[in-house]
């Protein structure tokens, strides 16, 4: 029980550490706007970018207006 | 690739035409901004922000058959490019939003405080001032935009790209012979991936006009012809 409990605020703390990473790695509007809804590789309010990678990786895009 | 835009600042007017109004609009294209479709429809209600996926006729079920007509676009790309060509719209009156008078007050891109943000529905707005600073009446593309094939009596299935999930009695569609169960596969020649690329395709119709479908029923393909009547947007 003591081990469980202490587990906890260990847990918490990756947590925290990993949003903060996160965070670090975030466009600055997307950070202004806390705009944290979205996952995985996405790139951010940046159309000409965007572009670019599908370009160089011949991928498709998928743009979304919000 | 996926790319998130907040803001309607230096958005080009010549690629993205779509229904300004909706409260979040996905585009499929390739890096040659050859566009494959669109997905979302705006909500027919009064508070935009509670419209439910019903309301605004999307589900992730639609989005992902979506997906998978512009992977398969993609695929065999350009093969289709001409047809494609047709998702394009008519080269617009400004280059970018910031362009129109009633917006000149904004920039091109966002300020990093985030300030400065121009909302989609702005240009619409705009657009339509144009019109009454001219003294000019608003035309039906403006003043009843983007309607939903319902009002030609096609009432399509949220959860299928464009599929028929039933045809109005004595509609405009109905005494074009489609029927429930249809799969639109092409509308005027362009590859449908949903029910916003049935929309775009009604939107810059003739009228009256009449557009080729290519349906599939139970397995096998059919052509038929979809009416545009005169006055149709606003027959609901």
């Amino acid at each position: 029980m003591k081990f469980g409990r202490s587990l906890v605020p260990l847990a918490l703390l990756g947590l925290l550490t990993l949003a903060a990473v996160q965070a670090q790695d975030m466009n600055p509007l997307q950070q202004r706007f806390q705009d944290f809804g979205i996952l995985g590789d996405w790139v951010y309010n940046d159309f000409p970018a965007g572009l670019a990678q599908a370009r160089k990786e011949g991928k498709p895009l998928l743009v979304v207006f919000r | 690739m996926c790319v998130r835009l907040v803001q309607a600042n230096g958005m080009d007017l010549s690629l993205f035409q779509f229904d300004y109004r909706q409260t979040w609009a996905v585009f499929f294209l390739n890096a040659d901004q050859v566009i494959y479709g669109r997905y979302g429809c705006r909500a027919d209600v009064q508070n935009q922000r509670k419209a439910t996926d019903e309301d605004q006729n999307v589900s992730i079920e639609g989005l992902r058959k979506a997906m998978e007509g512009a992977l398969a676009l993609h695929a065999d790309y350009p093969a289709d490019k001409a047809v494609l060509a047709g998702k394009r719209g008519p080269a617009p009156r400004f280059a970018r939003p910031e362009l129109y008078p009633a917006l000149s007050r904004f920039g091109p891109r966002l300020r990093p405080d985030g300030k400065g943000c121009m909302h989609c529905h702005q240009v619409y707005k705009a657009e339509r001032q144009e019109f009454k600073d001219a003294k000019l009446p608003l035309p039906p593309r403006l003043t009843a935009p983007y309607p939903m094939p319902d009002v030609l009596g096609l009432v399509l299935d949220r959860k299928e790209r464009a599929k028929v999930a039933s045809v109005t009695p004595d509609s405009s569609a109905a005494r074009d012979g489609f029927l429930a169960g249809d799969e639109l596969r092409t509308l005027a020649g362009q590859p449908l991936l949903s029910i916003a690329d049935v929309q775009w395709v009604l939107q810059n119709a003739e009228e009256p006009g009449r557009l080729k479908a290519e349906v599939l029923r139970d397995g096998k393909q059919l052509q038929l012809t979809l009416s545009v009547p005169e006055g149709w947007r606003q027959a609901k």
